[in-house]
């Protein structure tokens, strides 16, 4: 992984008026469950504290940026759409769930997992219509990430959430012919689910010390959507592939984050103690370099292939020392 | 600024809709979507201040396009 130009962190976009801190707005330090307020991404929502910085960001970007982005936007029209009259029966859940994940690996999904809906998988504002989720990953271009921050990289990252909308919305489809409800939840200026934790439920993967997702296929390289429905289906768990045990002895991340936004210690967010980055220093680098993501690339679990063998690893260190007499374990809290 | 919050869901999603209403939908999607590049063609000059400040050293404020009073 090779760094082009990285941009500082001098001189970012700010407010004269500070707004109150996102990380406030995120639920920093709370240790009771509460659900999520939106601070960043909101479309037409004029009401938001940062707003300014996320238009500043769409404004910020390249055309193509915002050509994709739009063509992303256009494609969600078809999130949700009337449901067959006549409904097939669902039969047994756990075959229902393999017939599902099949469809979606058809339509182009990398990975994918099933979990329940919690009320704290959605934003404050928002009420909870379905059931189940069906969590999709799709890994980005590794040749085009390698140069984050870069206009590459932000037209790579806004393609790969086209094409994850794109299968969601199918799959949604498929599942509304079968006389289901189901909703597609893509792009992320138009999502009102929390993808992240649902998709560590549906065992896709666990949340790195950078604050995204990673996988045992992709690493961070690929972006999340999820299909909400009703159709009843047998869940997927939580996975355990040793991310902890890596994170919390490397630095890489850390290191290479301009703005030194990615914080060394987990934190209490909303009712769970979990890795955590700090929003006011990461957004307005952000907004500046097409949507940084070089904490996912620079991660070691995003180099190609590498995260079987990584975790393999992690895994038998962890219970090698587990079983050796007086020594720590290293992978709990 | 000040309008009441509505979801994309809100304004575009629809679950059992006709011909009529669906074309009235993407009607309303495409002007916000022109809105949008409209919106970004007109940026430019926020852009090129950017940078201008950017290369002089000096901190670029963004409470021109929304302040943060809007979200109290």
């Amino acid at each position: 992984m090779k760094l082009y130009d990285t941009p500082t962190a001098e001189n970012l976009p700010a407010y004269r008026a500070q707004p109150v801190s996102g990380n406030e707005i995120n639920g920093q330090g709370i240790k009771e469950k509460v659900r999520a307020r939106r601070v960043f991404h909101a479309p037409w929502n004029r009401e938001m504290a940062w707003t300014g910085m996320n238009d500043f960001f769409l404004m910020n970007n390249t055309w193509a940026i915002l050509i994709q982005a739009l063509k992303n936007r256009w494609l969600m029209r078809r999130c949700a759409g009337p449901v067959a009259k006549r409904r097939v029966e669902a039969g047994d859940p756990d075959e229902m769930a393999r017939r599902l994940k099949q469809k979606a690996k058809e339509l182009g999904a990398g990975i994918v997992g099933i979990t329940e809906i919690g009320p704290n998988d959605l934003y404050d504002d928002m009420e909870q219509k379905h059931r189940y989720a069906i969590c999709i990953g799709i890994p980005m271009r590794r040749e085009e990430m390698q140069h984050v921050p870069h206009e590459r990289s932000g037209l790579e990252v806004q393609r790969v959430y086209g094409e994850v909308a794109r299968v969601s919305i199918e799959l949604a489809e498929y599942i509304r012919a079968m006389g289901w409800p189901a909703y597609a939840h893509g792009d992320p200026r138009s999502t009102e689910v929390l993808q992240i934790p649902m998709a560590v439920r549906a065992g896709l993967g666990q949340l790195g010390k950078h604050g995204s997702l990673i996988s045992k296929e992709y690493g961070s390289n690929f972006r999340l959507s999820a299909v909400a429905t009703d159709i009843p289906l047998s869940l997927d768990g939580p996975v355990d592939i040793g991310v902890d045990d890596l994170c919390l002895g490397c630095r890489r991340c850390t290191i290479d984050c301009p703005p030194d936004a990615i914080l060394d210690e987990k934190q209490w967010v909303r009712g769970e103690y979990r890795w955590y980055v700090d929003f006011d220093k990461c957004v307005p680098y952000f907004t500046t370099t097409f949507g940084c993501a070089i904490c996912i690339e620079v991660c070691p679990w995003s180099e190609p292939g590498r995260g079987p063998k990584l975790s393999q690893m992690l895994l038998a260190k962890r219970s090698k020392k587990a079983q050796s007499p007086g020594a720590e374990n290293l992978g709990s809290e | 600024m000040g309008n009441r919050y509505k979801t994309f869901a809100e304004q575009f999603y629809l679950e059992e809709a006709g011909f009529f209403q669906r074309l009235k939908r993407d009607v309303r999607l495409v002007i916000h979507i022109f809105i949008t590049v409209v919106m970004w063609l007109k940026a430019g000059k926020f852009r090129s201040e950017f940078r201008r400040y950017r290369a002089a050293g000096k901190r670029y404020y963004v409470d021109k396009f929304t302040p943060p009073e809007a979200g109290k």
